[in-house]
């Protein structure tokens, strides 16, 4: 079973639904997706923001400590967010693979 | 990396300190030269006091704008035996006063205490926001 | 997103490890006639070592230099170290180097944890 792909150059989308959709139920299983890509996205740039506070607090940019904490803290919490909602639907993948049809 | 304004009310604290710290060698000088007769200018020993100044355009923390002369006149007391004595007898003491440069001791102390306490908060409060990192 | 972009973290928290031996030096020369107080600080710019994700950008690398900033308040003899001064300089090298300190640590945990697959 493939893993969610961790590349360098960020995460990479899940890959979607590919068997046993109806064209009924298509549309649903796109929102997810995009629902996903769309997370993902938001935890990059988080992870883009909390970056450059750090650097911004480094050159004598930032005028207190509260803001760049909380940024450091909302790019982590997101990102574990995101490791548990793999992890869930790994563990819902699994669980759908071994079931008797 | 020093300069920057993150930490700005350590820099604030610190020049408190630096502050008091002047003001009670100031004190300990006058004391120590409550009974001095002789000057390299002539004359007894003039009390002095420390003058602090600021900027009221934001927060700039205390400067010591200098340690200046009271301006008293010095005390007459008389002493013939005293080798500074003059024709009538009286010595020009210095215009020092015990009681006052005490009070001004106790109250530098103080002051020099508080901003310590302020910068000791200001540290731990911020070690307490990066304890958030963990 | 990074997963161990730590050269910039390790890079600032080596320019706070100068600053301190800097800070140690001054504190050691609080009597020595002449002596300036030393501070460290960036050779560059460091926005102009980071690109738009706030990564160092390839083949550059934090670098500082040590200079006296001449402070105004010398003594007769021309030292111009105070203790406040050096414990206040002290205090912030230490919360700086915390807080890159939490920064580095919560990138090695993100990254064991998307390799190990739990968290």
């Amino acid at each position: 079973m493939q893993p969610l792909p961790i590349s360098p150059n960020g995460p990479q989308p899940l890959p979607g639904p590919t068997t046993g959709v109806r064209p009924g139920h298509a549309a649903g299983g796109a929102d997810f997706k995009q629902m996903l890509d769309g997370y993902m996205d938001q935890v990059n740039h988080l992870q883009v923001q909390a970056d450059k506070a750090v650097v911004d607090l480094a050159a004598g940019k930032m005028d207190n400590l509260h803001q760049v904490v909380a940024a450091v803290n909302e790019a982590d919490l997101s990102f574990r967010l995101m490791m548990e909602i793999r992890n869930k639907l790994l563990d819902a993948y699994k669980e759908i693979m071994h079931m008797q049809v | 990396m020093s300069q920057d304004k993150l930490f700005r009310a350590l820099d604030i604290s610190a020049s408190g300190l630096h502050a008091q710290w002047v003001r009670m060698q100031v004190v300990a000088n006058n004391v120590a030269n409550a009974d001095t007769t002789q000057t390299p200018e002539g004359g007894p020993y003039k009390r002095r006091q420390v003058v602090f100044s600021t900027l009221m355009d934001g927060l700039n923390g205390v400067d010591v704008a200098g340690v200046v002369p009271s301006g008293g006149a010095p005390r007459m007391v008389y002493n013939p035996g005293h080798p500074d004595a003059d024709a009538e007898g009286y010595v020009a003491m210095p215009d020092v006063q015990m009681p006052l440069e005490m009070v001004d001791m106790v109250t530098a102390s103080r002051a020099y205490q508080a901003n310590l306490v302020a910068m000791k908060n200001f540290r731990a409060i911020c070690e307490e926001t990066l304890k958030l990192l963990r | 997103m990074g997963l161990l972009n730590v050269d910039l973290v390790l890079g600032l928290l080596n320019a706070e490890e100068r600053n301190y031996s800097v800070i140690a030096n001054n504190l050691a020369n609080v009597d020595t006639p002449g002596y300036r107080t030393m501070r460290v600080r960036f050779s560059d710019e460091l926005s102009k070592l980071v690109d738009g994700r706030g990564e160092l950008l390839p083949g550059r690398s934090v670098q500082t230099k040590v200079w006296r900033p001449m402070f105004g308040d010398a003594s007769l003899d021309g030292n111009d170290v105070t203790l406040e001064r050096e414990i206040t300089e002290l205090n912030k090298n230490q919360l700086r180097m915390r807080f890159y300190l939490g920064v580095l640590d919560g990138r090695i945990r993100r990254l064991r944890s998307a390799i190990q697959g739990r968290s």
